[in-house]
């Protein structure tokens, strides 16, 4: 436990930790503030086709003519008396509606970004030479090495359920100062809080490959690359045919974001061989023994520097 | 392995001591080591011998690339996959590296801490790893001269006081057992005087002090004992007094008769130039009046016959080109 202990302590002493941190709370207050300011409720209104009449949906009002024979260039369909639908949609923050959506978009950036944490942590070490220094107080190896992934984990899906909690709350002023607040129940916040800590906890495994990767390839670009490239490969290479299926399919990132991201809604889910939870953590938990435990074989066995 | 009047130990299976019975903190045994390079497989270490005996400072001394970093690497750990046997304070070496480490501090080629963090808390986070608190982090850094300095960053500190770091992160474990690396890097002089006092008092205290170095006038004003190491073996060890005096001595003849060289040469002595139309002999000290009366008996008078003092810097010279 002290090993571990020391490395938290070494993890949240760094400075790309904090700036990240600080970039990701500010960048959330501004989103939602710049969505909120921008928020609006959504006006409908009904155009009779046949005489051009424009009618508020909502009271029935009569508020003006477009003209017969002129269809207006944005519309949303028609209503069940033939007469066409045109108007804005709601744009306002409404946490009870929007706040999964957010926090799954939110937790796929985070994975990019946990890629550069995880493999920045030994990188640096390499860089600077610090390994040595470290395995003069605790030679063992394995005892080191996972440590060291522990922290990554644990480390990072704190700071990305923190800023998860932020997206929360910042929706939740948000909704109250300009949107809607509906459906704060019980159920929702459980539902929400399981969902972040889900979240919270694909980026922290992310991370954890990330900085195992780096401990033997001894770079921090080859971390973020192995990882990143096969995010582009995913969507390049068709999922379903050729040699690559296999790699689509079974890749450790289908693994990360098949856990990330809820399916209900996913287009074509049913072509991928991993496509719910239980299957993202299934083959997510397969590639962390695999990457983990490959990686603490060779480096008990090899020279550091 | 040249030994130099006495054999340096007697090895007599896992409890090994040195020749003057004393324990030994460091023995490598046959240790060889290899580097796979473009151009093939590189002896990095050719069956290493070498025995510390526990208490004092032992000087470990090379040339560039001699291998000396590679046998400390070995010793501490951080290199798998030597063949031959390593113990360090009576533990194989990597296997019971773990009960042993808490007895052993070391610096290692260049000190390596995180740049961002203040010298204290690079230190502070090592300790924490081995259950060791603030006080003695404090303490270490006082005692290398840093305590002013402690709460700046590391990479704002000169070489000296990274190197001080370094030296303050092997004293950490208040160790029975202290590696230094060429610990003088860096230093100016007044911190090589203070480092080669920090060892001393180690040393006074009972502890075995391991010191790799290039400054060959510092080995020999802190070193107890030393090792010469030459493409990956041990070529030379012993007291320092018995290194310099070695089996034969030198002495400076002045002789104004041309014959006299060829005399000497022609008794079996070593016999090269010096300066000022002297020339040098080497021969062993028991016998040196021979000198005289051999040129004597040849009718030639020499005006002086002094013994010239050696230096460790002559003996490694000499010996590591021999080794060549």
């Amino acid at each position: 436990m002290r090993q571990l202990d020391t490395e938290l302590r070494r993890f949240f002493a760094r400075r790309i930790v904090r700036g990240t941190f600080l970039l990701a709370v500010l960048l959330v207050v501004l989103v939602v503030t710049i969505t909120t300011a921008k928020g609006h409720p959504g006006h409908e209104y009904s155009l009779d086709p046949q005489t051009g009449q424009v009618t508020d949906a909502a009271t029935g009002q009569v508020i003006g003519n477009e003209g017969s024979g002129r269809i207006p260039s944005s519309f949303g369909g028609t209503d069940e008396n033939g007469r066409i639908l045109i108007g804005e949609s709601d744009t306002r923050t409404n946490i009870g509606k929007d706040l999964g959506d957010a926090l799954e978009g939110t937790g796929v950036a985070l994975l990019f970004v946990s890629f550069v944490l995880g493999a920045s942590f030994v990188g640096a070490e390499f860089n600077v030479g610090s390994l040595t220094t470290q395995l003069l107080f605790e030679p063992r190896r394995w005892r080191v090495h996972l440590a060291k992934s522990a922290a990554v984990a644990l480390g990072t899906a704190a700071l990305a359920f923190a800023v998860l909690l932020i997206v929360a709350l910042a929706m939740y002023i948000g909704s109250e100062l300009n949107g809607v607040v509906h459906g704060l129940d019980g159920p929702f916040f459980a539902h929400r809080a399981a969902q972040a800590l889900r979240v919270a906890a694909v980026i922290g495994v992310g991370a954890m490959l990330a900085y195992s990767v780096t401990l033997i390839a001894r770079r921090t670009s080859a971390g973020i690359i192995a990882f990143i490239l096969q995010f582009v490969l995913l969507n390049l290479i068709n999922p379903n045919k050729g040699t690559f299926a296999p790699i689509s399919h079974y890749a450790p990132i289908r693994g990360l974001v098949a856990t990330l991201i809820r399916h209900t809604s996913a287009e074509n889910v049913q072509d991928r061989a991993i496509h719910t939870i239980a299957g993202g953590v299934t083959l997510t938990a397969v590639w962390v023994v695999i990457i983990v435990g490959g990686v603490g074989i060779l480096f008990a066995r090899s020279e550091v520097r | 392995m040249q030994h130099l009047l006495t054999p340096e130990r007697q090895w007599t299976g896992r409890n090994r001591r040195t020749g003057n019975g004393l324990a030994a903190a460091i023995e490598l045994d046959d240790v060889r080591v290899t580097y796979r390079t473009r151009r093939g497989r590189v002896a990095a270490l050719a069956g290493l011998d070498l025995c510390v005996p526990e208490g004092g400072v032992f000087g470990f001394l090379g040339a560039n690339g001699a291998g000396k970093t590679t046998a400390i690497r070995a010793a501490v750990g951080l290199l798998r996959g030597a063949r031959g046997h390593v113990r360090m304070l009576g533990a194989e070496i990597p296997h019971d590296l773990p009960s042993t480490i808490d007895r052993v501090g070391a610096l290692v080629e260049q000190p390596s801490f995180f740049p961002n963090f203040s010298g204290r808390r690079n230190l502070e986070l090592l300790g924490r790893t081995r259950g060791i608190g603030a006080p003695r982090v404090a303490a270490v850094l006082d005692q290398v001269g840093l305590g002013a300095r402690a709460d700046s960053r590391f990479a704002t500190y000169s070489l000296g006081m990274k190197q001080r770091l370094g030296i303050a992160a092997a004293l950490l474990k208040d160790p029975d057992l202290l590696i230094l690396d060429e610990p003088a890097n860096g230093l100016d002089p007044t911190g090589i005087l203070e480092v080669r006092t920090l060892m001393r008092a180690v040393a006074a205290e009972g502890r075995t002090v391991f010191v790799s170095s290039h400054i060959l006038s510092e080995v020999e004003h802190a070193c107890d004992r030393v090792a010469i190491v030459a493409h990956g073996k041990c070529i030379a060890s012993g007291r320092v007094s018995e290194l310099l005096q070695g089996t034969n001595a030198r002495y400076r003849v002045r002789v104004d008769d041309l014959r006299a060289r060829g005399v000497l040469t022609a008794r079996g002595w070593v016999v090269s130039p010096d300066a000022d139309g002297t020339f040098l002999v080497d021969v062993d000290p028991s016998r040196s009046h021979e000198v005289t009366s051999t040129l004597a008996g040849a009718g030639i008078y020499l005006s002086e016959l002094s013994p010239v003092a050696r230096s460790l810097e002559d003996v490694f010279l000499e010996l590591t080109e021999e080794g060549s």
